[in-house]
């Protein structure tokens, strides 16, 4: 199945008209696929924490439970044990791989590519986490499913790519999530009279 | 994708969807297949069911081309065609609200705004009746209810 063409946009452009045979023969491949397709989403379900977890612990040892978004309310409202910036990439890296869960689902990568990396991601180094989320999801997957899930991900980075071309990140050769505090005290902050004077 | 899933997927950011959600998906994800087949019959057999209605609508519309020129039964036609590849469109997608959106909802404005409804109601009425003469049953118990839809906006 050619995945990186989303359903609302072919749909969009047959307008009027039908579906090629192959865009029926690919909505058909999808259909087929989709018992596969929702066991592999229940497996990022449940390993999201234990991957999550071992790249975090590949930038620094630390515990990475409490800072996740999560569906179970016994882990709401615990005491966070990580720095702001761990707990913010670990929240970014969970919301990148449930959009990956949900391209794969729906077999289209609109969710990957509404994912936008700004500067504040590209600082925490989302993309070099992500590279390392890609290599333990992966390596804990059997041949079958990484295949499943291989264009989600190269559409993934490929919007990495594209927001680090926006953004360069301040260290190219940044591996961790530490944010350094600015050595430099801000300037003040102008006024709402003076910036207008 | 219909419009469901659609909602879904934009409802859904950041999370992982609900048991009940993915029922919804899982149920129209299942009827995939069947409907994909039904939209080849339905595709193929497009001009046949157009030719039996205008042989049939014509007669009943002595004075059209005097009414609105030489490319009139040519515009009825192209009307019709456009009408039924929405509602096809609408039942792979099982998506009675894609048909509504897209197409009805400006369509009927135009009828209305040139006072034809009146005069192609017999055209839709036609084509419901002549589904079961070109297609099988279940092709045409599938694609009525949308017919049925386009109907009832734009001519009655």
């Amino acid at each position: 199945m050619d995945d990186l063409h989303s359903w609302p946009e072919r749909i969009a452009d047959r307008e009027g008209g039908y579906l090629t045979p192959d865009d029926l023969q690919d909505l058909i491949r999808y259909s087929l696929s989709f018992e596969e397709r929702l066991e592999l989403y229940q497996v990022l379900q449940q390993q999201e924490l234990t991957w999550i977890q071992k790249v975090l612990q590949q930038q620094g040892p630390t515990p990475v439970a409490t800072a996740l978004p999560s569906s179970n309310p016994a882990r709401e409202g615990a005491e966070p044990s990580l720095t702001p910036a761990q707990r913010l990439l670990a929240r970014q890296l969970a919301f990148c791989l449930r959009s990956l869960g949900l391209s794969l689902l729906l077999g289209d990568p609109t969710p990957v590519q509404q994912v936008t990396l700004g500067a504040m991601e590209q600082y925490l180094g989302l993309p070099q986490a992500l590279a390392q989320l890609r290599a333990v999801v992966q390596g804990s997957l059997p041949a079958d499913q990484q295949g499943l899930l291989a264009p989600y991900w190269q559409e993934l980075q490929a919007v990495c790519a594209t927001s680090q071309a926006q953004f360069p990140s301040p260290s190219s050769s940044r591996s961790e999530a530490e944010v350094d505090l600015p050595t430099v005290p801000p300037e003040r902050a102008l006024t709402l009279a003076e910036m207008f004077v | 994708m219909n419009s469901r899933v659609a909602e879904l997927m934009q409802q859904s950011e950041g999370r992982y969807l609900r048991p009940d959600e993915l029922k919804t998906l899982h149920a129209y994800v299942e009827g995939i297949p069947k409907r994909v087949r039904l939209y080849q019959v339905l595709q193929a057999k497009e001009q046949e069911l157009l030719d039996r209605v205008m042989e049939k609508f014509q007669p009943m519309m002595p004075n059209l081309i005097r009414q609105h020129g030489h490319l009139a039964w040519e515009r009825c036609r192209r009307d019709l065609s456009m009408v039924w590849r929405y509602c096809c469109m609408a039942m792979l997608l099982n998506d009675e609200d894609y048909l509504r959106d897209k197409l009805l909802y400006w369509l009927e404005t135009i009828l209305k705004s040139f006072k034809m409804r009146d005069q192609c109601q017999p055209a839709y009425k036609l084509m419901l009746d002549s589904l079961t003469y070109i297609f099988g049953a279940e092709e045409s118990e599938m694609i009525r209810p949308y017919l049925l839809l386009a109907k009832s906006m734009l001519v009655n």
